[in-house]
């Protein structure tokens, strides 16, 4: 759950930061640029959000 | 649930801040651009004791429990991601099972200079056609006598191309199908192990992913991990450990994204007044705060599950 | 929605060039962020950089639609080719031959058309970005010339550009949006300077400089349409340019979906091909829903501009759809390949970083909902 929610808050939140920005989010000017880049591998590697939700979801059935 | 960080969490934190501010921050995008592996801070971080933050310290350990590691993560992924990978594979996908399932001789031998920061590791699980389905593993390994050989590719691996020592999950029997499956500790030094690639990639670029070859690499019978049929528990139970890793590296990336948007927010000026005053930028300052918030939390529940020492795979 | 033969007929052309010119280099201009000078030359010569200029101005005098149709077919397998295209097409030769007089069309035109050099549009500042009344930089009149000073910031193709129409402020008196006039201003002028390209998170090999203008003297007879009505060109000219960024996104998240579908289909974990299990087969559905609305309004707001209809509405819903679609599209092809979808070997993660553009760019997604709102509210 940790995982899931953290990581896809990831991705919100350096989205939502980088359009606040505008273009200079767009520019390696600032940091946003690169947490944006950043967050998209939390989604993915140590298993996909897909596979978080195969393990939460199982784990809710056997209860 | 008690969320009141104690004094020692608080000093961790603070230490990780400061160090992840003055150090860390002034390089990142350097290291980004260039896709340098960030070798000076990873040997600070193994000074600093970040390298093996939960092992005990009878193993070259800090002896923390996995709130200060996951504050601590925290604070170096608000500086630089690839830094905050690099330790947390080392911590939870290498140090942890070893501290877990290996003996104390090999505990002394293989787990003592990875805690240290003497040494890095890496956890040799994914492959091209095993990603999500991770049972699904085509590296064999057969024993020989005083040794096992090992053959097979491994894909996306963390610190791939820069560690010292791996944990290779491999094959042994595959009538027996995830049973079957057995975890080894394997040297970079070893005969017949190469690095065939490393992965360019849109983020964390300046730590490596690495594609690893092994062409009949011997292991010695004693850098066995775990007893016979338990490599596929070994891996599955270090993941949920690597997990609140990941986790906090996307805390992390999240409270450095929201700090710097609302910041900006205040300062820059549309139609006369800071954006912060439009209701469109407060409503997404809101939703950011709230799901940082969140995530913090759900975060800091899963290392509390953690230490409390019973099941936290879904937390 | 039925495309007729002549239109058919143009993004034939546009998806093979694309695919046999465009494609081979894509990957490779992103990471060099180097701006593909002979592919954009040679799309001159196939008429792509004056779809709807008329033909007497060298132009291929094309529909709206069958613009779109070029750009999306060219942003499928490039985010920075398309975006070349659209700026230099709506944001540079739109603007001239909509508003210009015949002498600026017959000057100005005919060499955008060709490809020999390229136009686009210098409205934003650092100070004015969401907010172009906020614009500093200003204009003189000096007998039968214009004096500008300022500077200005995202100017894309500006490296590559014969001309460029630039926003100034003409009357220092007037307040906010008033008082701005356009200028098309000759980049060889004297004083005018390009100064070094930015780098950016995605559109790399797209060409976006700031601008300098010093004492910058421009003949009166390049003031573009009437003098104090800038701002109204720069709104009328964004209107299409919201068509332009809806379809470099609309082709962005198609480019995407193939290379997903397909990756999903072929794909096996646990035995089977991913796209067989559910939360795939549900993730694909959306994105084929999502894209075909985002057509939908694309192509609907071309009808609309054609017919020469008030257009901004649905050119503003369309772009904010389709970007806010490509980011969904990209985002879920990146997860549909896993660690493979972050890594360069694939489009897709390249296509994520250039869809971002698309929420920004000719106005954020924030801008577009109050373009959107202030209609529905007749405000």
């Amino acid at each position: 759950m940790a995982k899931l929610f953290a990581s896809e808050t990831s991705h919100f939140i350096t989205n939502e930061a980088v359009q606040i920005f505008g273009g200079n989010g767009y520019s390696k000017e600032y940091p946003v640029e690169r947490h944006f880049r950043d967050a998209k591998i939390t989604e993915i590697y140590e298993g996909t959000s897909e596979a978080q939700r195969m393990v939460i979801s199982s784990l809710e059935l056997k209860k | 649930m008690i969320f009141e960080l104690n004094e020692q969490q608080r000093m961790i934190r603070d230490m990780a801040r400061d160090f992840a501010t003055r150090e860390i921050a002034p390089v990142a995008a350097h290291h980004d651009e260039a896709e340098e592996f960030p070798a000076a801070i990873v040997k600070k971080m193994g000074e600093l004791g970040f390298m093996g933050m939960n092992v005990a310290e009878e193993f070259g350990g800090a002896g923390l429990d996995s709130l200060c590691y996951v504050l601590a993560m925290e604070e170096i992924s608000k500086a630089c991601a690839s830094s905050c990978v690099i330790m947390s594979v080392n911590n939870s996908l290498v140090c942890w099972p070893l501290e877990k399932y290996a003996t104390d001789e090999q505990k002394t031998k293989w787990l003592t200079p990875l805690a240290k920061g003497e040494k890095l590791g890496a956890y040799c699980l994914s492959e091209p056609g095993a990603g999500t389905d991770a049972a699904a593993q085509a590296t064999t390994a057969r024993q020989d006598g005083d040794h096992w050989i090992i053959n097979g590719m491994k894909n996306f691996i963390t610190n791939g191309a820069h560690a010292d020592t791996l944990i290779v999950f491999a094959q042994t029997n595959p009538e027996l199908k995830h049973k079957g499956i057995r975890a080894f500790i394997v040297e970079n030094t070893a005969e017949g192990f190469s690095v065939i690639r490393k992965e360019e990639k849109m983020g964390i670029r300046a730590s490596d992913t690495a594609q690893l070859a092994f062409d009949n690499v011997k292991v010695p019978n004693d850098q066995v991990l775990g007893a016979e049929g338990t490599g596929f528990k070994i891996a599955m139970s270090t993941l949920d450990g690597g997990r609140i890793g990941i986790a906090s590296q996307a805390l992390g990336i999240s409270a450095a994204a929201y700090e710097a948007a609302l910041a900006y927010s205040k300062e820059r000026e549309q139609f006369g007044r800071p954006i912060s005053k439009f209701q469109a930028i407060q409503w997404k300052i809101a939703d950011m705060a709230t799901r940082l918030d969140a995530s913090r939390l759900l975060v800091y529940r899963a290392a509390w599950a953690k230490d409390q020492g019973g099941r936290y795979s879904e937390e | 929605m039925q495309l007729n033969e002549n239109q058919k007929m143009i993004r034939q052309m546009a998806r093979d060039f694309a695919k046999s010119k465009i494609a081979p280099i894509a990957a490779e201009i992103d990471r060099s962020a180097e701006f593909p000078a002979a592919t954009v030359k040679e799309m001159g010569s196939l008429g792509f950089l004056g779809l709807t200029v008329p033909e007497e101005f060298g132009g291929v005098g094309a529909d709206v639609t069958s613009y779109a149709l070029v750009v999306e077919e060219i942003s499928r397998v490039c985010g920075s080719h398309g975006l070349t295209v659209a700026a230099h097409n709506s944001l540079g030769c739109w603007p001239i031959a909509a508003i210009g007089t015949q002498e600026q069309k017959a000057k100005f035109l005919p060499p955008a058309a060709s490809g020999e050099s390229l136009l686009s549009f210098g409205l934003t500042e650092a100070g004015a970005g969401s907010d172009a009344g906020g614009t500093r930089t200003t204009a003189v009149r000096d007998g039968d010339h214009w004096v500008l000073n300022g500077s200005k910031m995202w100017i894309t193709n500006s490296h590559y550009a014969g001309a460029l129409i630039i926003t100034a402020k003409t009357d220092p008196e007037a307040k906010g949006s008033r008082g701005i006039s356009a200028f098309i201003v000759p980049t060889d002028t004297p004083g005018f300077t390009v100064e070094k390209k930015e780098n950016k998170l995605g559109m790399r090999a797209s060409d976006t400089a700031p601008l300098t203008l010093e004492d910058v003297r421009v003949p009166h007879e390049y003031l573009l349409g009437k003098e104090g009505e800038g701002f109204k060109y720069f709104m009328m000219t964004l209107d299409g340019g919201r068509i332009s960024i809806a379809a470099v996104a609309l082709g962005l998240a198609v480019g995407a979906y193939d290379v997903a579908r397909e990756y999903a289909k072929e794909r096996e974990q646990f035995g089977k091909p991913i796209a067989q299990f559910q939360a795939i087969e549900f993730m694909l559905a959306d994105m084929a829903t999502q894209i075909a609305a985002s057509r939908l309004l694309t192509y609907e707001a071309c009808r609309q501009k054609d017919a020469g209809m008030d257009y901004g509405q649905m050119a503003a819903m369309a772009k904010l759809h389709a970007s806010e679609t490509a980011m969904l599209v990209t985002d879920r092809a990146i997860q549909i390949l896993g660690g493979y979808g972050f890594t360069t070997e694939y489009p897709v993660e390249r296509m994520y970083r250039d869809a971002k553009l698309c929420t920004i760019g000719e106005g954020t997604s924030e801008i577009q909902r109050m373009v959107i709102g202030r209609h529905e509210l007749s405000l």
